[in-house]
């Protein structure tokens, strides 16, 4: 057992999960409220299919308790419950299938957390494997909640808001509706990002989490970005709502990244835009474009800028004025 | 316990994804001609909600490249307003399926769709919501 554990977390460490965490500097930065989370949506959507067993690389360990779960005890479950999602089928073959969705658990605790929403329980009915289980006020009546470990808290936090941000409300149904759904930003209710803010900060990221986090994104394309920057959380559900993300963290400026107007005397354009893959390639006029260019290398007037990547090919109007 | 799950059905079925469809707006284009609005091929999103026009510059429009996919996007650099046109098969064949309509990651329910113009060159689509709300979306190459 103990040589499973260490052959995997080797796996984990070698991976360079850095690399996430700056990609959501490169893209967050000069962003707030809505245009963050349509940044966020955009950028980290999975880009690989997964088979849903995958989790089992990452989670084989029991993460509750340290054990290694054997194939008989093992199962998979669901953070968010695909049972909340209804049509389209795609959006919810895909949320249902997202392995940041996923963990392997007993299968005692997996049968205990059905589809139950997460909560804090103050009327225990039962307990099991460090879960619990019973009730809790839900404005004025009560309702079922599951509970789990503290040191689980956040883990599954961060897991619900990254749902909540890649997925769009129109997904959710049932309990879906009243845990995820009911408006555009920040796309969680009230009564739910509450509960898992507080979780969220009282369980900060670990290392492991961040190692599962990277591994998770080699194999399905994307990272959970409130893993790597847990800040952004604040920006679209704690104290930093409203303000803009990344004056105080990150010296770069806003105007790094393609604007719609220059002045002629600008010392450069940057091709580079959030909304844009960093690979892409750039063309004028038929010639392909350094990553940055001078103003004057263009003239005074509208100029028709072209862009491929491997999946898109796009184009855009930049002004440049005396 | 019992009165929770009445309003969760009620929630669901009377709620639903308030995003999902567009209210207290008006019905129709805001005041362009029927025949200018039908024949203009450039580049933009038309609705009462939200528009882009290409032209004016800072709008981002871009399309997917994959085989059997359509995917045409308009994002405005300068607030990451973005409105998005998918569906399953390529629109430059007419054979599409399943076509979806995102404003600003939202979707937006589509009652109708009619496409015209449909060529190499560009697409031009109109849809329409469920409360009779119409939107343009043309994209030339």
């Amino acid at each position: 057992m103990r040589l499973n554990r260490i052959a995997l977390l080797s796996i984990l460490v070698a991976t360079p999960y850095r690399a996430f965490s700056d990609a959501v500097d490169d893209y967050a930065i000069g962003l707030k409220d809505s245009a963050l989370k349509t940044m966020i949506s955009t950028h980290f959507q999975p880009t690989k299919e997964c088979e849903r067993r995958l989790i089992a690389e990452i989670d084989s360990i029991d993460r509750l308790n340290g054990n290694l779960i054997t194939d008989d005890s093992a199962e998979i479950c669901e953070i968010v419950p695909s049972s909340w999602m209804m049509l389209p089928k795609d959006y919810a073959t895909c949320a249902a299938a997202d392995l940041h969705n996923l963990f392997i658990t007993t299968s005692s605790a997996a049968a205990a957390r059905g589809a139950v929403p997460f909560g804090n329980v103050t009327e225990i009915e039962k307990s099991c494997d460090g879960w619990k289980i019973g009730y809790a006020p839900y404005f004025t009546d009560i309702a079922e909640f599951i509970e789990p470990a503290d040191e689980l808290k956040g883990d599954f936090a961060r897991a619900i808001f990254y749902i909540a941000t890649i997925y769009p409300c129109s997904l959710w149904t049932g309990w879906g509706n009243v845990i995820m759904g009911l408006g555009s930003h920040p796309t969680l209710s009230n009564y739910a990002s509450s509960i898992y803010l507080a979780w969220h900060r009282n369980d900060p990221v670990d290392a492991n989490e961040s190692k599962r986090n990277a591994k998770i994104a080699e194999l399905q394309g994307n990272a959970n970005p409130f893993v790597a920057h847990p800040i952004l959380v604040e920006y679209l559900w704690g104290d930093s709502i409203g303000k803009t993300y990344g004056k105080s963290e990150v010296e770069t400026p806003v105007t790094e990244f393609l604007q719609s107007k220059y002045s002629i005397n600008d010392a450069k354009i940057r091709l580079l835009s959030p909304y844009i893959a960093d690979n892409a390639v750039w063309s004028y006029n038929g010639a392909q474009m350094a990553e940055q260019i001078a103003p004057s290398d263009l003239g005074i007037g509208k100029h028709e800028l072209h862009y491929t990547t491997s999946s898109h090919k796009g184009k855009i109007i930049i002004t440049i004025t005396e | 316990m019992k009165k929770l799950f009445i309003a969760i059905a009620a929630v669901t079925l009377l709620v639903g994804c308030r995003e999902s469809v567009v209210h207290n707006i008006e019905n129709t284009m805001p005041s362009r001609p029927t025949d200018e609005v039908e024949s203009d091929m450039s580049t933009r999103f038309e609705s009462p909600q939200l528009s882009m026009f290409y032209n004016d510059g800072g709008i981002l429009a871009s399309s997917s490249v994959e085989p059997g996919k359509t995917e045409l996007t308009m994002t405005d650099i300068s607030n990451g307003d973005v409105v998005q046109f998918s569906a399953t098969g390529d629109i430059k064949s007419e054979a599409i399926s399943s076509p979806r309509l995102t404003i600003n990651g939202e979707t937006v329910k589509i009652a109708s769709i009619e496409t015209r113009y449909i060529k190499e060159t560009g697409a031009w689509i109109k849809l329409q919501t469920p409360d009779a709300v119409e939107m343009i979306f043309v994209m030339s190459d």
